[in-house]
């Protein structure tokens, strides 16, 4: 078996331990990614930018400084893909936008860019997102697990790279579910951390007060890795497994978790919520302590965060809305312009209800003494990239609004969520469960999503059947 | 309590004043997308005013903590 085959479910874990053991090499492990990529990209279109060169020219610098650094830089030699959003040396920061099309080269790494590389880790392309970020399609990626449907997005390229493992792991940002929304859909992890905890800094912004830069991986401990890193706390990267341990025999003894219903039970595809059901049934087969209940401001979160994210990037793309504004895909331009026109009023209450929306989600933990919630992450899976709409049992959905629905409401509480696979519904298309934890619990979230991952193993099915 | 914001559906011609006064060009060919969405945005306004029926003070407009009060630590590594 080659190496460029094993990448179809080689995880970062693995490849830190391939490396350690001299298993294979950097250079080969770099190589091997650079071949997958190439024989992927016709049908994923994963990848705007493959930075070749450089990225062989840095696994030969691994591979010789793997004995005097490996201790400090714990990604040292794993291949990564970055969102088209960051900044990164050398290229343009393009944002799926015709508009940046004669942008200059960024000549600083954005500092979650800055971050992975002092740990080592090795950028092998930019990936493709929607147009300014502002949306859930990012054509012209491909879901891996069917070449006629969407990643969902805006990092959809991010998440694409990792599930059809031309990239390790992959960075993301996320405004209204961007980072978690193509992890569910194409079956890997996605990690959305606390709202303003990590910079932001030279990522191009949708709506500042929400985007959040996070990592999308192949499990739960690839992404509390790349975390790790982001978070500027390298050293504990080796200790992820004692991070990650089980809580006890069973795996979650002690942990009192809350699976929400009512909005985030209603208008659900059948398949998605049969999954949800038999994923809460797994968290009380390890011991979790279950409590059935409701968060009433769902909804409200929600429309916060579709108000504020409207109103913030209308502001965002002034510029864009009048000069070369017919370069402007129809979708993107729509959102900027009702943005604009949304009154000020109207976002200044919808702040003020933010902080509302966060202290009643706060009083839910506080009074059911709750350590997390969970839901299903969206509503529904992978639509077809030919027909934007989506069926759910109350009618008919367009894709944006049913592919962020339940991921939303999140971004207003700003609360840190795991996305984690969770099955597949009648046509295999992967379906993701999401983990959603008090602000700063990421490590706390993605110790109980291990032991559901443990459990089921999920993460383990692979889409590399789909082009090869 | 104040009376909720009138949250009938923007008109074609409302959306052209809107515009105007904002001093953006909206081609009429796209009038009918942009007043779907600013009229799907709007509707989350009484969602908004329903939150905040009941709470006093507006926003200070410092940049959003979510942060919750000091209570029991959640499920820690």
């Amino acid at each position: 078996m080659s190496l460029v085959h094993d990448l179809a479910t080689l995880t970062i874990q693995d490849a830190i331990r391939g490396l350690d053991i001299r298993a294979f090499s950097t250079v080969e492990l770099v190589a091997a990614t650079l071949a997958r990529i190439e024989v992927t990209e016709p049908a994923i279109h994963a990848y705007v930018t493959v930075l070749e060169q450089q990225a062989r020219e840095e696994a030969i610098a691994a591979d010789r400084l793997r004995a005097t650094e490996r201790r400090t830089r714990p990604l040292l030699g794993i291949p990564l893909g970055v969102k088209d959003l960051f900044d990164v040396v050398g290229t343009q920061t393009l944002c799926n936008a015709p508009q940046r099309r004669n942008v200059p080269v960024a000549t600083v790494d954005a500092p979650a860019v800055a971050s992975l590389r002092r740990d080592g880790g090795i950028v092998v392309g930019k990936t493709v997102t929607q147009e300014y970020a502002a949306g859930v399609v990012s054509d012209p990626a491909r879901n891996p697990w069917d070449t006629d449907r969407v990643p969902g997005g805006s990092s959809g390229g991010s998440a694409a790279a990792v599930a059809i493992g031309s990239a390790l792991g992959a960075l993301g940002s996320d405004t209204g579910g961007s980072i978690r929304t193509p992890a569910a859909v194409t079956g890997t992890v996605g990690l959305k951390p606390t709202y303003g905890r990590l910079s932001a800094k030279g990522v191009y912004p949708l709506a500042p007060g929400l985007d959040t830069v996070g990592p999308i991986a192949r499990s739960v401990a690839d992404a509390v890795i790349l975390y790790l890193s982001l978070a500027d706390r390298p050293a504990e990267i080796d200790r992820v497994p004692e991070l990650l341990a089980p809580f006890g025999p069973e795996g979650l003894e002690g942990v009192r978790i809350g699976v929400l219903g009512g909005f985030f039970a209603e208008n659900v595809q059948p398949d998605v919520l049969a999954s949800f059901a038999e994923a809460v049934g797994v968290l009380r087969q390890l011991d979790a302590e279950i409590v059935e209940t409701t968060w009433d401001e769902a909804a409200h979160a929600r429309g916060i965060g579709a108000l504020l994210n409207r109103i913030e990037s209308g502001a965002i793309h002034y510029d864009h809305l009048r000069v070369e504004a017919d370069l402007l895909r129809p979708d993107p331009r729509g959102r900027f312009e009702a943005g604009e026109l949304l009154p000020a009023i109207t976002y200044l209450r919808a702040r003020r209800a933010r902080e509302v929306a966060r202290d009643r989600i706060a009083t839910l933990f506080r009074d059911q003494r709750l350590d997390l919630v969970v839901a299903p992450t969206v509503a529904a899976t992978a639509p077809r990239a030919d027909d934007l709409r989506v069926e759910f049992p109350d009618g008919i959905e367009g894709i944006g609004t049913a592919l962020t629905r339940f991921t939303m409401p999140w971004n207003a509480t700003g609360q840190p969520v795991i996305s984690v696979p969770s099955g597949a519904d009648r046509d295999g298309m992967p379906i993701g469960i999401a983990f959603v934890g008090r602000p700063d619990d990421e490590l706390g979230i993605s110790r109980v999503a291990a032991q559901y991952e443990r459990a089921t193993q999920w993460f383990q099915t692979n889409a590399s059947v789909s082009v090869e | 309590m104040p009376e909720s914001r009138d949250q009938t559906p923007l008109t074609p011609e409302e959306l052209r004043v809107l515009a105007r006064v904002s001093g953006l060009t909206i081609a009429e060919e796209r009038v009918d997308a942009v007043l779907t969405e600013l009229n799907n945005q709007l509707g989350f306004v009484t969602l908004v005013e329903e939150l905040l029926a009941g709470e006093d003070a507006e926003s200070d407009l410092a940049p959003f903590d979510p942060t919750w009060p000091a209570t029991d630590e959640g499920v820690t590594a």
